[in-house]
């Protein structure tokens, strides 16, 4: 009897998984699938232990804030709208804003000013929609007909925003311009997705996706979209970020050739060199870069889907990789990463029970805090019934954006800039 | 191509993971196909109590993570049963900690009785005990190995490592197995 036997009877169940208990698995799945179901309608026994843990250290600090809200409120109920949350003046603070009503998922969000904003998701089918105060009210726009889904988006300049998703069986890239609908434009033949895009400027934009079972490059090349050369072996490429205010803008792109994570430059934008990849790294998450020196970011994760993440630098592509700086203790999810124009690198993600619904806003505003290296606080404001944070958001100047949903329905949430800390929230 | 028939029928995983981030409800299809041996190897690493809600935790997580599959796959159960050893880690992880705790506590009950002492232990104890003392990652190639039948490029896709890394843990592991239980196997002789 061969080692690998012997190990299948030492292990083996006394009795295998029976249909009964996988139609239970089944029903639950089914509830969890609804769409547009609030996040809390869906937890399994697990994830409402982790909640109860967090609730559970949660609970002396938050009796006092909660106290405190209230008043601030001027009752005993929180209302069920959104609310801005002003705790104390030198933490970080998060402000809801107006509702994405239709979205069963925020998908992506950019904001090229503190006020004027973007976002794309997918309800019922594709969803787009935009601010311009910042956050305070959104207005859906109509999309061209078809179009199934919107997962990627990049707004170089007010008004004028690319975003990639699936529509009519394939990939689809949509376009808006200043006073313009959104309109589609040609995807070059054999492209099958389109997971990423990047628009550095009006005029230079690149997406990253698949070509069947190879990775596909596609750039907006004199008015219309043609696809790059990609170097063998690289299977898929899944996020893609390019410097913004740098001559020659500089792209970078994340991926997989099958067994390893692959990264690859351009300095041109059409020529794409394979970069060696931070030893360490078994997976490369996604990639950001922002502008005027300040480099590009890639997430690296560590032992599969939840490994231990952390992000490396490496300005200009020709420089080794700096890092890996890790990513603060409990966090080890995270699904994407921002750049904002002054450099600054945020990760979203959280601890492994995330989506967090356990103390709502709080562990948003707890996460939140943990990626941008402070210590975490502990959970503040009872004012939301279940956050989640969806992915990350946004390229340009602050503030920086979270996504998530509250008790009504899905919530943008953004960091108050240093402005506002000090002048206070507009009414 | 289209991967997704007007019907909602679609041919690979992959299309099926695509289309459920329009339709959310396109992703059961995946339980449907890999729900039973998802189960099935959770069974053979946990508890019989504890399987039904790791299957739960683990199509949830894989849900919850769709829009991260990688694109062009179109067999998602490496994925999912690498979803599957990473929701075990996190219930040892806890189940660790609960352990502790009632070991401490049981200090203060010196009435109950201690684990059996390892000469008396059956080889399927022996081999349990074997599989816990190599390191988890080794672990988890061994078990999708042996017990969810993947390929070593499959294991490397579900543990996100190269599959060079999966040869060297499998070929180590087995190694250490047969040792350990080869030494082990004196104690009752």
């Amino acid at each position: 009897m061969d080692d690998l036997t012997t190990i299948r009877r030492a292990t083996a169940p006394e009795s295998e998984p029976d249909a009964e208990m996988l139609g239970r698995v089944r029903r639950r799945l089914d509830g969890a699938m609804q769409p547009g179901l609030p996040r809390r309608g869906r937890r399994s026994r697990s994830r409402r232990r982790c909640r109860l843990a967090f609730a559970g250290a949660a609970v002396g600090v938050a009796a006092a804030v909660v106290a405190v809200v209230l008043v601030a409120l001027g009752g005993p109920a929180p209302a069920p709208r959104p609310l801005a949350l002003r705790l104390v003046d030198d933490q970080v603070q998060l402000v809801t804003t107006g509702q994405l009503s239709s979205l069963a998922d925020v998908t992506a969000m950019a904001c090229v000013s503190a006020t004027a904003c973007e976002a794309v998701g997918v309800g019922a089918g594709a969803v787009a929609a935009a601010s311009d105060d910042g956050g305070q009210t959104w207005t859906e726009q109509a999309l061209p007909a078809g179009t199934t889904s919107l997962t990627a988006l990049s707004c170089p300049v007010a008004g004028s925003c690319w975003a990639t998703g699936t529509g009519n069986g394939g990939p689809v890239i949509a376009t808006t311009a200043v006073g313009q609908g959104w309109t589609t434009e040609a995807v070059p033949d054999g492209v099958t997705s389109l997971a990423s895009l990047s628009c550095p400027s009006a005029t230079a934009c690149w997406a990253v996706g698949t070509a069947g079972h190879a990775a596909a490059i596609v750039d907006l090349a004199g008015g219309r979209w043609v696809a790059s050369p990609v170097p063998a072996g690289v299977t898929s490429l899944t996020s893609i970020g390019c410097t913004t205010g740098t001559s020659p803008t500089e792209c970078l792109a994340v991926g997989w050739d099958g067994t390893a994570p692959v990264a690859l430059s351009t300095v041109d934008g059409a020529n794409w060199t394979t970069m060696v990849t931070p030893a360490a790294a078994v997976s490369l998450a996604a990639a950001a870069c922002s502008g005027r020196g300040g480099g590009c970011n890639v997430l690296a994760g560590y032992g599969g889907y939840w490994g231990e993440v952390v992000r490396y630098l490496r300005w200009p592509s020709s420089q080794p990789w700096g890092g890996p700086t890790p990513l603060p203790p409990g966090v080890t999810v995270a699904n994407g990463t921002v750049m904002a124009g002054n450099g600054k690198c945020v990760a979203i993600g959280g601890p492994p029970c995330t989506p967090p619904d356990a103390a709502e806003v709080n562990t948003v505003e707890q996460v939140v805090r943990q990626l941008e290296g402070e210590a975490p606080v502990p959970p503040t404001g009872q004012t939301l019934t279940s956050v989640y944070v969806s992915s990350s958001i946004t390229s340009g100047p602050s503030p920086v954006w979270y996504l998530g949903v509250s008790g009504q329905g899905l919530t943008a949430f953004r960091v108050l800039t240093s402005a506002e800390r000090m002048g206070g929230l507009a009414p | 191509m289209i991967a997704v028939r007007a019907d909602g029928y679609c041919a690979d995983d992959g299309a099926c993971i695509e289309a459920s981030l329009a339709d959310p409800g396109r992703f059961a299809v995946l339980f449907d196909r890999h729900g039973r041996a998802v189960a099935s190897y959770l069974a053979h690493r946990a508890p019989a109590s504890a399987v039904e809600d790791l299957v739960s935790e683990t199509f949830l997580a894989a849900f919850g993570s769709r829009d991260r599959y990688a694109a062009g796959q179109p067999d998602a159960r490496p994925w999912l049963l690498g979803v599957a050893t990473n929701v075990l880690r996190h219930h040892w992880r806890a189940e660790n900690r609960r352990q502790a705790l009632v070991e401490r506590l049981r200090r203060w009950t010196p009435d109950r009785g201690d684990p059996p002492a390892e000469g008396t232990w059956t080889e399927v104890e022996r081999v349990r005990h074997a599989l816990d003392r190599l390191d988890p990652g080794t672990r988890d190639a061994i078990m999708l190995l042996a017990v969810a039948d993947l390929t070593y490029d499959e294991i490397a896709r579900a543990l996100g490592v190269p599959v060079g890394t999966v040869r060297s843990r499998i070929f180590r592991g087995r190694r250490r197995l047969r040792e350990w239980l080869e030494e082990d196997a004196s104690w009752t002789t």
